[in-house]
C-alpha cells in the first residue's frame, strides 16, 4: 500500500470514529458538562458569596444563627475606597474598582446571589402557578378552559419584555417589583404548554379507569395527570432561568430594577457606561457574568429538550433584551 | 382559506381588545393616586391643582367610563395628551415611530445578511469546522445581552479599543447612516443567531429529500442543487420566523435605543415610565402590542398561503 493510501485509510478511520454515535454524544456531553460546570459555579458563588445569618425565635427569644459562615467576597460590596477609584485589576482588587472605588469582584460575587435568588424565586412561582392553571384548564375543559386560555392568549399577545418593563416601571423601580413583573409575564407559557399536554392524557385509559374507580378529581390531576405532563415543564424551567437572569439584568440596566447600592449585574453594567474607555472592567466584568450564566442555562435547556424530547416547547426565540 | 383568514382576523381583534383592557388597567397597578403622583413628580403640591388635573384628564370618573372614553378616542386616532408636556400623544408616537421602524428594518436586514450564508454553509459542511464556528456563534448570539453587546461594539468600533483605526462610528444619536450601523448590528444579533440555527436545520432536512437526491443523480452541479433546489425550499420556515422575529425586534429596540441614546418608541416609553406619563405609556404599549399582533396575523395567513400543505390546527411547525 502506498503511503498516500495508508494515510487515506487512517483519515477514513478517524472520520468514522469522530462521527460515530458514542463519540458524537461525548462531544455533545462535553458541552453540556461545561454548561453544568458554569451553572454549578454560579450557584456555588451565590451560596457562599457572604455569610447567611437568619433570625430564629427559640422559646420566645429571637436568636441570630449563622447558617453559612463563608464569604467569597473580600470586601463589603458597598464599601467605597475613594482613593482607589477606577483602579485596574490588581492583587488588591482582583477585578478592579468602579467609579466609587468599590471592589468589582466583590460586587460581582454578591451580584451572583442577587441574580440566582431572583431567578429561583421567579421560576418557582411561575412554574407552580402556570402548571396549576394549565392543569385546571386542560382537565376541567369547557368554559373554565376557554376563559383561562383566552386570558393567557391576551397576555401572550404582548411582547413579553415590553409588558414586564411597563409593569415594573409602573409599580416603581425595585427588585421586588422586577420579580413581580417577570412572574406576571412568565407563568403564561407554562399554562399553555401544560394545558396542551394535559388534553391527550385525560383521554388515556389509566385516567379513564381511575375516574371509573371513583378516584377524586384533585387526586387524578395530581397523581395521574401531573407526572405525565411534567417533562416539558422541566425543559421550560431550565430555559426560563436564562430568561429571568437576562430580564432582571436588563430591567436593572434600564434603571427599573435594583437600586444603589445593591450590587446587581445589570446595574453594574450600566454604571460602566461612562468609563468604557478608561475603565473597561467596570462594564465588561458583569457583562461576561450575565452572558456565561445565560449561555449555560440555554445550553442545558437545549440539551434537555433534545434528550427528553417534549413536543410543545418552542426554541429559544425570546431574547429581546 | 378565506374562512381561516376571517376566523384568524376575528381572534386577532378579540386579542387586541384584551390587550387594550390590560394596557389601560395597568395604570391602576400604581400604588396611590395617579393625579397626585404625576403632580408630585412635577413638584406641585396644591390640592386644587390635583382636582383640576383629575377633571382635565377625566380621572374623576369611574374606571370603565374612563376606559370607554379612552378606547373610543383611540379608535379615532386620539391617544389623549401627555401629562407632562400636554402635547397630543399621537403626535409624539408619530414623531418617534419612524426611528424605531428604521432600526428594526435595518436590524432584520443585517440579521438575514448574516444568517443566510452562515446557515447554508453550516448545513452543507455539517460537522466541519465552519459548522462548529457558526453553531457556536449562534449560541453566543442568543445568549449575549443586547445591552452588553452594545457596549462592546461601542468600545471596539466607536472608541477604538484595542485597534484605534476601527473606532469610526459615532457613539450615539440618530439621523445618519453611520449612527444606524452599531444599533442595528446589536439588535440584529439575536435574530441572526436564531435564523442561522433555523436555516441550518431546515437545510439539513431538505437536503435529505427525494428531489434533492434526484437533482444530484441527474448530475447537476452541487452549487445548483444547494441553491436552486434545497435553499429555496428551506426558505419557507425562515420567512415565517423572520416575520415573527420582526415583532420581537420592535420589542428589543427599547433596550438598544437606551444603550445608544437613540430617539424612538423605546426611549419614549422609558422616559414616560419615569415621569409617570400614563397616556404616553398606554399609547406606546398599545401601538407596539398591536403591531406585534398584526404581524403575527399576517405571518399566519401568509404562511398558509405560501404552503397549503400546512394544517394550522396542528400548530406551526
Amino acid at each position: 500500500m502506498s503511503p498516500d493510501g495508508r494515510l487515506d485509510s487512517v483519515r477514513a478511520r478517524y472520520r468514522s470514529f469522530a462521527t460515530s454515535r458514542p463519540v458524537a454524544e461525548f462531544t455533545g456531553t462535553r458541552r453540556n458538562l461545561l454548561a453544568l460546570g458554569v451553572v454549578g459555579l454560579v450557584a456555588f458563588v451565590a451560596a457562599f458569596a457572604e455569610p447567611i445569618v437568619v433570625r430564629v425565635s427559640v422559646e420566645g427569644h429571637v436568636v441570630t444563627q449563622t447558617v453559612q459562615p463563608f464569604s467569597l467576597a473580600p470586601y463589603d460590596p458597598a464599601e467605597q475606597h475613594l482613593a482607589d477609584r477606577l483602579s485596574p485589576p490588581s492583587r488588591q482588587y482582583p477585578l478592579g474598582t468602579d467609579r466609587l472605588g468599590r471592589d468589582v469582584f466583590s460586587r460581582m460575587v454578591i451580584g451572583a446571589r442577587v441574580s440566582m435568588r431572583i431567578a429561583v424565586v421567579v421560576v418557582a412561582v411561575t412554574l407552580v402557578v402556570g402548571t396549576a392553571v394549565g392543569l385546571v384548564a386542560g382537565y376541567a375543559g369547557g368554559l373554565v378552559d376557554e376563559g383561562l386560555m383566552r386570558f393567557v392568549d391576551v397576555l401572550l399577545a404582548f411582547p413579553g419584555i415590553l409588558l414586564a418593563l411597563v409593569i415594573a416601571g409602573i409599580l416603581g423601580p425595585s427588585l421586588r417589583n422586577v420579580m413581580i413583573a417577570l412572574a406576571a409575564v412568565g407563568w403564561t407559557q407554562y399554562a399553555r404548554v401544560v394545558r396542551g399536554s394535559v388534553l391527550p392524557v385525560t383521554e388515556a385509559a389509566y385516567v379513564r379507569s381511575a375516574e371509573l374507580m371513583g378516584v377524586s378529581r384533585p387526586r387524578i390531576v395530581l397523581r395521574h395527570v401531573l407526572p405525565n405532563v411534567i417533562t416539558p415543564v422541566v425543559v421550560l424551567a431550565t430555559m426560563d432561568m436564562a430568561y429571568v437572569v437576562l430580564g432582571t439584568a436588563g430591567l436593572s440596566f434600564l434603571g427599573l430594577g435594583a437600586q444603589p447600592p445593591t450590587p446587581e449585574w445589570g446595574t453594574m453594567l450600566s454604571g460602566g457606561r461612562n468609563h468604557l474607555q478608561d475603565a473597561w472592567w467596570v462594564a465588561n466584568v458583569p457583562g461576561v457574568a450575565i452572558m456565561l450564566t445565560v449561555l449555560s442555562f440555554n445550553v442545558l435547556g437545549d440539551s434537555l429538550r433534545d434528550v427528553l424530547d417534549p413536543r410543545d416547547v418552542g426554541n429559544v426565540e425570546r431574547k429581546g433584551m | 382559506m378565506y374562512r381561516y383568514t376571517l376566523r384568524r382576523a376575528v381572534t386577532s381583534v378579540f386579542v387586541l381588545f384584551g390587550v387594550s383592557v390590560v394596557t389601560y388597567l395597568m395604570m391602576y397597578l400604581t400604588p396611590g393616586d395617579p393625579a397626585e403622583l404625576v403632580l408630585r413628580a412635577q413638584t406641585v403640591h396644591d390640592q386644587a391643582a390635583v382636582e383640576r388635573f383629575r377633571e382635565q384628564y377625566r380621572l374623576d370618573e369611574p374606571v370603565w367610563i374612563q376606559y370607554g372614553h379612552w378606547l373610543w378616542d383611540v379608535l379615532h386616532g386620539d391617544f389623549g395628551r401627555s401629562y407632562v408636556t400636554n402635547r397630543p400623544v399621537s403626535a409624539m408616537v408619530v414623531d418617534n415611530a419612524p426611528s424605531t421602524a428604521i432600526l428594526a428594518v435595518a436590524a432584520m436586514a443585517i440579521a438575514l445578511a448574516i444568517a443566510v450564508p452562515a446557515g447554508v454553509v453550516s448545513a452543507v459542511h455539517q460537522g466541519e469546522v465552519s459548522d462548529s464556528v457558526s453553531q457556536f456563534g449562534s449560541l453566543l448570539g442568543v445568549s449575549m445581552p443586547n445591552f452588553w453587546l452594545g457596549y462592546v461594539l461601542i468600545l471596539v468600533f466607536s472608541i477604538g479599543v484595542p485597534v484605534r483605526s476601527l473606532g469610526v462610528f459615532p457613539v450615539s444619536g440618530a439621523g445618519s447612516l453611520d449612527r444606524l450601523v452599531l444599533p442595528a448590528l446589536t439588535l440584529g444579533s439575536g435574530v441572526a443567531a436564531i435564523m442561522t440555527r433555523l436555516l441550518r436545520s431546515a437545510m439539513l432536512e431538505v437536503l435529505e429529500e427525494d428531489y434533492v437526491r434526484t437533482a444530484r443523480s441527474k448530475g447537476l452541479a452541487e452549487r445548483v442543487v444547494v441553491y436552486k433546489h434545497a435553499f429555496r425550499n428551506a426558505l419557507v420556515p425562515v420567512v415565517t420566523v423572520a416575520g415573527i422575529q420582526f415583532g420581537y425586534l420592535l420589542n428589543g429596540a427599547v433596550v438598544v435605543e437606551i444603550v445608544f441614546a437613540r430617539p424612538g418608541l423605546g426611549t419614549l416609553v422609558i422616559d414616560a415610565l419615569f415621569d409617570r406619563d400614563y397616556p404616553v405609556i398606554q399609547a406606546t404599549t398599545l401601538v407596539i402590542a398591536a403591531l406585534f399582533v398584526g404581524i403575527n396575523f399576517l405571518v399566519d395567513v401568509t404562511y398558509r398561503y405560501i404552503d397549503p400543505r400546512i394544517d394550522l390546527r396542528r400548530g406551526r411547525r
